[in-house]
């Protein structure tokens, strides 16, 4: 059920548990830090109000999608969050029924420096 | 702009493009200086994991690959990429990567006790071919006088349904023309040899008859044993698309604990396990008895028959159960009739099913009356809740049955459909043929014309290639441990990990003194520890390489990195391996002398540069279609474009005018590489969806001139009809008593693939998952003093192992049956399966065993 006074960039699971961070509690991604894309399906009719919640974690931007409910999600690494882990708790933010991950990057790709592979 | 700044950007496009969404145009970042664009070059790869082949755009920059995305292009995929895609690349870089040959060693000579130690590829192929060419002269002292249907060998092969397309055809080629061995299996047969043989005695002719299309077309779906939402996500994503798109559409979810998919399950079935062969009969039943079935189609295109019963449980001939069967691994049909088939299912009423599976009644009739509604169109999909079990073949017969019953089959929307769990489980295992019983494109060795057909392809004498069957999977383990097989050789799988009955089989067999053991693998497998010489090899998009997934489509591959260190790809080891054999030394006089002009020649020379396989050029490099530059190092070292080569000469067996068995035509190489990949059979350039009907195959045509528009033909079998087999419910191998109390299913979980060499190895995804746990559930836990959490020690007839309880997860058993995943090498399932099999397969049952659970 959806919930007239939810803050923003709060999640059903950071109210509850405190389990997903938000824009305010992190800082920016890191130079050589992922990206990746995502497209996070919602409920009917909840693309805004999903949006508005995943605008608010840290490292997530939404970038267009959200008359048809399908989100376009770009996510990034940043000090104490991975993309990835971020990307796999998008499911728990209420109103969303999946995210699929479309693209990813490894942040040693951003750099000026050759990729080795311990890099 | 920033360098992040445009990758951003075309990450969000990428995305959008993927959703069917439009971003303003503006937002799209151009490259404003050279220094803002990475150069990351970017081409098309099939996933290195299941058998859904998605395809993925893999990013490589200075020789790293660094970045994927979902393939766009991708009729499988359109773009998506699940969990697993993402941390594709990372596969390649874990840090314990084999980088030379490994041979256990004491005082500088090989010795089965000594240590590991690293050797040149020289030495360890020496080593190797030293002892192979042991087995092989005793093998040839044994088999003086024998005909070619009584060779025996002992020398084989362990392969693999990912191995790459030509991977198998080179060692199919190497050990059964070569060595003369048949003992040559690949892992699928503990996965999807069940399959192949209920294709083969339902149609005469392997692999599904639809396509993913399918998950576009049904009004209802059905899986039976499949976990889709976590070992097909990106399927499952397409058929909860339909689910929540389609009117009226709906999900039936049969397993025997509940996982994921229930979720979405409007009609959930969680059965006793075995009781999925009652469930089926008793849909047969119900269409019968409703009159609910197709008269004119079953007039037309089938045929009625009688399985064997009481064949036994492939176990050990000495085994109690095998002395007690009376028809031990009979797989003799019998012919039968729509009436006699009626008189078979009538015992399988509503409440005699209901009751001996647990299932409530009227989810049976829920489930009976949508494949009994003729306007329905039904899609059933299975995976191994239906392969590995000891009636496994029943089983997918019984659920061809039913489609067959209604004609609901061959079309879209109309698909009993078996997914496969590895990338080229279809492609390689079944089309290429690298069972112990197959040829190239569904012949098999027992026939002497199909023999005969392989020997002038390959230009090899007549009666090179032996007649007798060889060696399965378990059957080699067995043998191994009774030291009739004495040298084995796992590419690309990790079966010490994999196979049922380690502690009695499997680890007995590969240490014993008279084995002498190679693995060929990118990590230090449990199977590697096993080893007497391990061999590194390059993984995935480090060769070149074809897949076929589970809907007949061939995809390819390019190079894309270099392997680390010496790693060599399966294709080259088993060429350069078969430098070390001179024909007279693998050969008796008398073939030789069918051929003389092979006399002296290595089997290199013989299977590999024979005119075919060595007829294409390489230039030093793959060029692509953009100008892109790339390596191919089997083709640098061996002076010839040698994947080409081998699929040309391979397309002999499936697309030349005078192939036996019609039906599974390929395109040429290059058009592979110019597509996202091809369903077979290919016919003038197009690929075909749904087989076996008018409109979408151009065989029945050919084979029925007079059919109908639209109607179907059943050509793999030489009557044009698909066989209705009845098989009745019979209890499983093992099953809970007084003592061991519990059944034991073993699976998988969406964050690690099959046993974990690869995924394990993946930092994020071992942290998710990092070790295996007991799956049971809340009343059977606190009935046994266990708490959600807590270390337990869970033990069969076999052997035991100590994992944690876990009574929350994602997968929730019924009172009296637990899961356990079996990717953890910390944790060995494979102690306590049972090594019984399904008697006409040959594949192990994984899904049921007893054990007992106790407090640690």
């Amino acid at each position: 059920m959806k919930r007239e006074d939810q803050r923003p960039g709060s999640t059903r699971e950071s109210d509850a548990e405190g389990s997903l961070e938000t824009s305010d509690q992190a800082a920016g991604a890191p130079l050589d830090g992922d990206i990746l894309s995502c497209v996070v399906r919602t409920r009917p009719g909840w693309g805004l109000e999903v949006a508005a919640r995943l605008e608010g974690l840290a490292g997530v931007e939404v970038h267009g999608g959200t008359e048809v409910d399908r989100l376009v999600v770009t996510i990034e690494d940043g000090t104490g969050h991975k993309a990835v882990d971020r990307l796999g708790s998008l499911t728990l933010v209420e109103g969303v029924t999946a995210a699929v991950l479309i693209y990813h990057c490894d942040g040693r790709a951003l750099s000026a420096d050759p990729v080795t592979a311990e890099g | 702009m920033t360098r992040r700044e445009f990758i951003k950007s075309q990450a969000a496009f990428a995305a959008a493009a993927a959703a069917g969404v439009v971003l303003p145009a503006e937002s799209l970042a151009q490259p404003q200086d050279p220094l803002v664009d990475p150069g990351i070059r970017w081409d098309k790869a099939p996933c290195r994991f299941c058998g859904t082949g998605c395809s993925v755009l893999v990013g490589v920059k200075d020789g790293h690959v660094v970045a994927s995305q979902g393939d766009p292009d991708a009729p499988v995929n359109r773009g998506l990429n699940c969990i697993k895609g993402y941390f594709l690349p990372k596969i390649l870089y874990g840090q314990d990567r084999l980088t030379q040959p490994l041979l256990r060693k004491r005082d500088g000579k090989f010795a089965k006790d000594g240590e590991f130690e690293a050797v040149t590829w020289d030495e360890a192929f020496n080593v190797m071919a030293e002892q192979w060419k042991k087995s092989i002269r005793r093998s040839m002292e044994e088999n003086a006088g024998k005909t070619v249907d009584e060779m025996t060998s002992r020398v084989g092969m362990f392969g693999s349904g990912q191995w790459t397309v030509w991977e198998g055809y080179a060692a199919s080629k190497l050990l059964k023309a070569g060595l003369r061995s048949n003992n040559l299996d690949p892992n699928a047969r503990h996965c999807m040899a069940t399959a192949v043989v209920g294709f083969m005695r339902a149609f005469g002719i392997d692999e599904p008859m639809g396509c993913y299309d399918d998950l576009e077309h049904a009004d209802v779906f059905v899986l039976w044993g499949a976990n889709m939402a976590e070992m097909h996500p990106i399927l499952w994503s397409r058929l909860t698309d339909t689910r929540l798109s389609r009117p009226g559409c709906e999900v039936h979810v049969l397993s025997t604990y509940e996982h994921r998919c229930f979720e979405l399950a409007d009609n959930p079935i969680v059965f006793v396990p075995q009781t999925d062969l009652a469930i089926l009969n008793y849909i047969a039943n119900y269409i019968i008895e409703t009159k609910s079935y197709n008269q004119d189609f079953i007039d037309k295109h089938v045929q009625f028959e009688t399985a064997t019963t009481d064949i036994g449980y492939g176990l050990r001939p000495e085994h109690p159960l095998e002395k007690k069967a009376a028809n031990a691994g009979v797989d003799k049909k019998l012919p039968s009739s729509f009436e006699e088939f009626a008189k078979q299912v009538a015992p399988y009423t509503l409440e005699y099913t209901a009751k001996l599976s647990g299932v409530p009644p009227e989810n049976l009739l829920r489930l009976a009356k949508a494949y009994a509604d003729p306007n329905k169109k039904v899609s059933s999909f299975w995976t191994m809740g239906f392969n590995q079990h000891t009636r496994g073949v029943w089983a997918n017969n019984g659920c061809y049955n039913i489609h067959l019953l209604m004609g609901k089959i061959s079309e879209p929307g109309n698909s009993p459909f078996s997914l496969t769990g590895q990338p080229s489980a279809c492609g390689t295992a079944r089309e290429v043929g690298t069972f112990a019983h197959r040829l190239p494109a569904d012949l098999v060795v027992t026939k002497p014309e199909h023999r005969a057909f392989a020997e002038k392809i390959w230009k090899l004498p007549d009666g090179t290639v032996p007649g007798k069957i060889g060696y399965h999977a378990v059957l080699m383990h067995r043998m191994m441990k009774d030291g009739k097989l004495n040298c084995y050789w796992q590419m690309c799988n990790n079966n010490m990990q994999a196979a049922a009955n380690l502690n009695e089989e499997s680890y007995p067999g590969w240490r014993n003194p008279e084995v002498f053991v190679t693995v060929s693998d990118p990590y230090p497998t449990v199977s590697a520890q096993a080893a007497d010489l391990v061999l590194p090899t390059a993984m995935w998009v480090e060769k070149e390489g074809a897949y076929g997934n589970a809907e007949r489509r061939t995809q390819f591959w390019r190079e894309q990195v270099a392997a680390p260190g010496q790693s060599k790809s399966d294709v080259w080891q088993i060429m350069e391996f078969a430098k070390r054999f001179k024909v007279e030394e693998v050969w008796p006089p008398e073939l030789v002398e069918k051929m003389p002009e092979y006399a002296g020649k290595t089997l290199y020379e013989v299977l590999y540069t024979n005119g075919q396989v060595d007829a294409f050029p390489y230039e030093g490099q793959i060029l692509d279609d953009r100008g892109n530059a790339y390596q191919n190092h089997e083709s640098q070292d061996f002076g010839y474009y040698v994947q080409k080569g081998l699929f040309e000469e391979y397309r002999r067996f499936n697309s030349a005018p005078d192939i036996i068995k019609k039906g599974h035509e390929m395109a040429e190489f290059q058009r592979y590489h110019e597509t996202r990949g091809l369903r077979w059979p290919v016919i003038d350039g197009k690929e075909t969806l749904w087989r076996f009907r008018e409109g979408y195959d151009p065989h029945v045509r050919a084979f029925n001139p007079e059919v109908a528009k639209g109607d179907v033909y059943f050509y793999g079998n030489p009557n044009g009809r698909a066989n209705i087999i009845f098989a009745p419910y019979e209890p499983a191998a093992e099953s809970p008593d007084a003592e061991f109390d519990l059944w034991l299913c073993t699976g998988r979980v969406l964050e690690h693939w099959h046993s974990g060499s690869m995924t394990r190895r993946v930092p994020e995804l071992y942290r998710a998952v990092p070790d295996a746990v007991i799956y049971m559930s809340k009343e059977d836990a606190k009935r046994r003093r266990l708490r959600d959490g807590q270390v337990a020690v869970i033990s069969t007839r076999r052997g035991e192992m100590k994992a944690r309880i876990e009574t929350r997860g994602r997968n929730r058993p019924p009172d009296g049956l637990v899961f356990v995943p079996w990717f953890d090498a910390n944790r060995l399932v494979n102690k306590l399966t049972l090594d019984a099999t399904d008697p006409l397969s040959k594949e192990t049952d994984y899904k049921k065993c007893a054990c007992k659970v106790v407090r640690a």
